[in-house]
């Protein structure tokens, strides 16, 4: 009896190990699959994440990339040479303004989809400063110059002080001002 | 045998996860955004230079720009531009101004100093002139950012530092 029961035990425990290595197989893959599924779920958020941070770096970039232009460049600087950088001309700006197809040629310039405008500080007693359009009509009495401005867009902007040179009758005066470029980020 | 597998199979695991480690740490080296330190530089320094160039509304050579304003606080205390004498010209215009910066305003505060580099310039009563304007613990501040730019008038030379220091 003995020497019959021998050999089932022997084929019992050789099918449980069997059984065993496959479960460990199984498990493993198990395993190795939720990782590598972790790992590209991981991979692809950070990767989106990337994306905007850059995306966001890029509109910046490109803000602080006009600005430096924008103060340097002879079109709107005072005199014809650029001798004097972020010192811009009232009276560019103010025909730069009313220019047909500003945005149009600006693009060409500067690349698309973006606005500037340059604000000038004009000392007063009191503490308030008031902010007035610039037109060819009151072209000495204003403080704002704005270009391509869409107001319904989000834009990423940034500011940098510069001097506004502004021809009176009799000499001409230096403002301090700030010049502001935004990106529309839509 | 089957302990051997299994070390191997775990070895292989770690493997795996140190080439995927060193793959996002290759991929983060490329974020490269930008950098709003360097703006700050650049806004203090070129904020800096327009407020010596602007001009006060004087047409006199020593306080027609507030640069010459604040040369002549060392060199002339005690004249007068119309009826303000150079020093409150030169205060009154720097504080207008800066308040106008919202940056500025919103998140900084600042200390201005007019140093002369060609010697010590005394009042009436021998006391070295000093011009110094704002917040003089910005100067000691950890993170601070710095512009300094040359006033020159006559023969004499002056420089103007701008310190910022974001608020607490």
């Amino acid at each position: 009896m003995p020497s019959r029961n021998r050999p089932v035990k022997a084929r019992g425990a050789k099918t449980l190990s069997g059984q065993a290595n496959i479960m460990e197989y199984v498990l493993m893959t198990f395993f190795i699959f939720i990782i590598v599924v972790a790992l590209i779920i991981f991979l692809s958020a950070w990767q989106v994440s990337q994306m905007e941070i850059t995306s966001l770096g890029s509109f910046s970039e490109r803000a602080i990339e006009n600005l430096d232009s924008l103060k340097s460049t002879m079109y709107l600087l005072k005199g014809a040479s650029m001798s004097v950088t972020s010192m811009l001309d009232d009276s560019k700006l103010t025909a730069l303004m009313h220019m047909d197809n500003l945005c149009d040629n600006i693009e060409k310039l500067f690349g698309s989809n973006f606005y500037f405008e340059v604000r000038a500080f004009e000392y007063s007693e009191s503490a308030e400063s008031s902010d007035k359009e610039c037109t060819l009509v009151d072209y000495l009495d204003c403080n704002h110059w704005s270009f391509c401005r869409d107001e319904d867009r989000p834009a990423t902007s940034y500011v940098m002080p510069v001097n506004i040179y502004r021809k009176t009758l009799n000499d001409g005066r230096t403002d301090i001002g700030m010049l502001r470029v935004g990106v529309y980020g839509d | 045998m089957e302990t051997k597998k299994a070390q191997t199979t775990m070895v292989l695991m770690f493997l795996v996860l140190i080439i995927f480690g060193m793959l996002f740490l290759f991929l983060l080296s490329f974020a490269d955004t930008f950098n709003r330190e360097d703006y700050v530089e650049q806004y203090v320094s070129d904020l800096l230079l327009s407020l010596v160039r602007t001009d006060t509304g004087y047409s006199d050579e020593f306080c027609k720009s507030v640069g010459n304003a604040m040369a002549s606080v060392f060199m002339h205390p005690s004249y007068f531009c119309g009826t303000e004498n150079c020093e409150d010209i030169a205060i009154s215009r720097v504080g207008y101004y800066l308040d106008r910066f919202d940056l500025l305003k919103q998140n900084f505060e600042y200390f201005l100093r007019v140093e002369p580099q060609t010697g010590v310039f005394r009042d009436e009563n021998s006391i070295p002139i000093e011009f110094e304007i704002g917040d003089e613990a910005v100067v000691q501040a950890d993170e601070k950012f710095t512009a300094k730019q040359i006033i020159s008038q006559g023969m004499e030379i002056f420089e103007a530092t701008l310190y910022i220091a974001y608020r607490d």
